[in-house]
């Protein structure tokens, strides 16, 4: 089927949010990057008005929301549910986040250079029970949203990969994402958001590569009638089910981009991890993350077909 | 329960395409989308490696199946797409938000979005004429006496009607069990049937 752009968007930075509201819950949890919370947290809301904008373009009759999502089986009903949980929890944590700056400047004044030195300079830390309730949020609406796609109707989507692929974009993306916003604020990167990163962009590479496999192998799902002609598109040719591969046509170039882009965080982390150099390593591996996971959405939508293709 | 449905004899059907364009006059159909669609199924080999004229072809009408468990309803946010009593899948366009989930998720590909009025639309085995006691247009116009129009809950095909007050039991031929077919079904149980006889169904039901 056509790109659906604003689809694509939605998806990736509803991952891309949720991705590094997840990783200050695990920084958090660890208890690193304190000072990176609050830019982080903004950052994270920012991405998903980014995203909720986008889908807005998708909608013929937006304000027609507001006269309920009363289907809880529809994914977008879920997904909605999901974003206002994590909404409440953002500001949960921004509360949280000013309350304790206004504690912690107290403290670390009295600390002065000796607090500052310990890494929190005053800078506030969240609860570790909204780090994890954050981390569990954040998880659940990536999979809720990739889980909306999964259709019987599409034999190319209907995998539970489709919503791995976009947890795993949201754990590559994320703590790279965090660990820019530490290094620009002079922190380093810690041990369990470095770690994060290796292993989130590790496993986004694993599952784009898996989901790509199983699009290719979805194309014996389609029904066959063998010869048959649409009176109603008389210069149409057959469907050619070998071209919905998503590594026939312009797909390639779009499988392409989407493995190289999601093998680009892991070496990314790689480095950043042996340098250092989070600002700039950690800008291209999340990059490269948004960027895999876009032209990941693109060849989806490629290999979309329904199961009886001829109408 | 009432299931309304349509049961089209394939050997009757002559591929006249009145269906279609009854439909597209009874609904107004916009230009580019259609709500029921005929297609040519081959000619392919009657057994495996024959040639011509050892061919089956048939005509596949095609529009919405009014599914028993319907995708569309599922996905649908606002409840827009729904199942009404009698079985029908329809669209409440006034709810309609236009995200064309309900399309993507038809295993048919039946549903088309409204360019001018920016809902979806699709089939609604002529709700206005059914509730009235009369018959889907396709149905009231089918040359061939191929279309015939019920209740699948009641499960006798014979009383189907069809154009000319006939009932189906008066003028198709008999079939047996095995010469009855669906579209693919992915769960979704669609309600429409097809009778084939003596030619290969192509496809996976």
């Amino acid at each position: 089927m056509e790109l659906q752009w604003p689809l694509i968007l939605f998806t990736t930075f509803v991952a891309w949010s949720a991705g590094l509201f997840g990783a200050q819950g695990a920084a958090a949890l660890a208890g690193e990057g304190r000072r990176a919370q609050m830019p982080a947290l903004v950052a994270s809301a920012a991405l998903l008005v980014v995203g909720g904008v986008a889908v807005f373009f998708h909608l013929e009759y937006w304000e027609r929301i507001f006269n309920g999502f009363g289907n809880p089986t529809s994914g977008i009903t879920q997904e909605l549910a999901c974003i206002v949980v994590v909404g409440v929890l953002m500001v949960v944590a921004f509360v949280m986040l000013r309350r304790g700056a206004g504690d912690g400047a107290a403290a670390g004044a009295a600390n002065g250079e000796a607090g500052r030195a310990a890494g929190d300079d005053g800078a506030p830390a969240l609860p570790k029970w909204l780090a994890a309730l954050m981390i569990a949020a954040a998880a659940l609406l990536v999979l809720v949203t990739g889980h909306s796609y999964m259709m019987a109707a599409r034999p190319a989507w209907d995998s539970p990969l489709g919503p791995l692929t976009l947890l795993g974009a949201a754990c590559a993306a994320g703590p790279l994402t965090f660990a820019v916003i530490e290094a620009a604020l002079g922190e380093a990167a810690g041990r369990a958001i470095a770690l994060f990163s290796l292993i989130g962009s590790i496993a986004n590479l694993a599952a784009s590569v898996a989901y790509l496999a199983f699009m290719e192998m979805a194309s014996a799902s389609y029904t066959d009638v063998g010869f048959y002609y649409d009176p109603t598109h008389p210069t149409a040719g057959m469907v050619d089910v070998a071209a919905l591969s998503p590594f026939a046509g312009e797909s390639v170039a779009m499988v392409a981009v989407a493995v190289v882009a999601a093998a680009v965080p892991v070496a990314a982390a790689l480095v950043g991890r042996k340098t250092g150099n989070w600002k700039a390593w950690g800008a291209a591996g999340a990059l490269g993350a948004v960027v895999g996971a876009v032209a990941l959405r693109m060849a989806f939508y490629s290999a979309g077909a329904s199961v009886y293709l001829f109408y | 329960m009432t299931q309304y449905a349509i049961v089209t004899d394939l050997n009757r059907c002559v591929g006249c395409l009145a269906c279609a364009v009854a439909c597209k006059v009874a609904n107004n159909v916009p230009i580019g989308s259609f709500w029921n669609k005929v297609l040519r199924i081959g000619p392919n080999p009657s057994t495996e490696g024959s040639d011509f004229p050892n061919v089956d072809m048939y005509f596949l009408p095609i529009q919405c199946q009014h599914c028993e468990n319907p995708a569309c309803v599922a996905v649908c946010p606002t409840g827009a797409s729904h199942k009404l009593e009698d079985g029908t899948v329809q669209v409440d366009k006034e709810k309609c938000i236009g995200c064309q989930f309900c399309a993507m998720s038809c295993p048919y590909g039946v549903r088309y979005l409204n360019e001018e009025e920016r809902v979806v639309e699709k089939c609604t085995l002529c709700e206005q004429k059914t509730a009235q006691g009369e018959l889907p247009m396709c149905v009231d116009t089918c040359v061939g006496l191929a279309r015939w129009f019920g209740d699948m809950e009641s499960g006798d095909y014979a009383q189907f009607s069809g154009p000319l007050g006939k009932k189906m039991g008066e003028v198709v031929d008999e079939f047996s069990e095995e010469d009855v077919h669906t579209l693919p079904n992915v769960g979704n149980n669609p309600s429409f049937r097809y009778i084939l006889r003596d030619m290969t169904w192509q496809g996976e039901e």
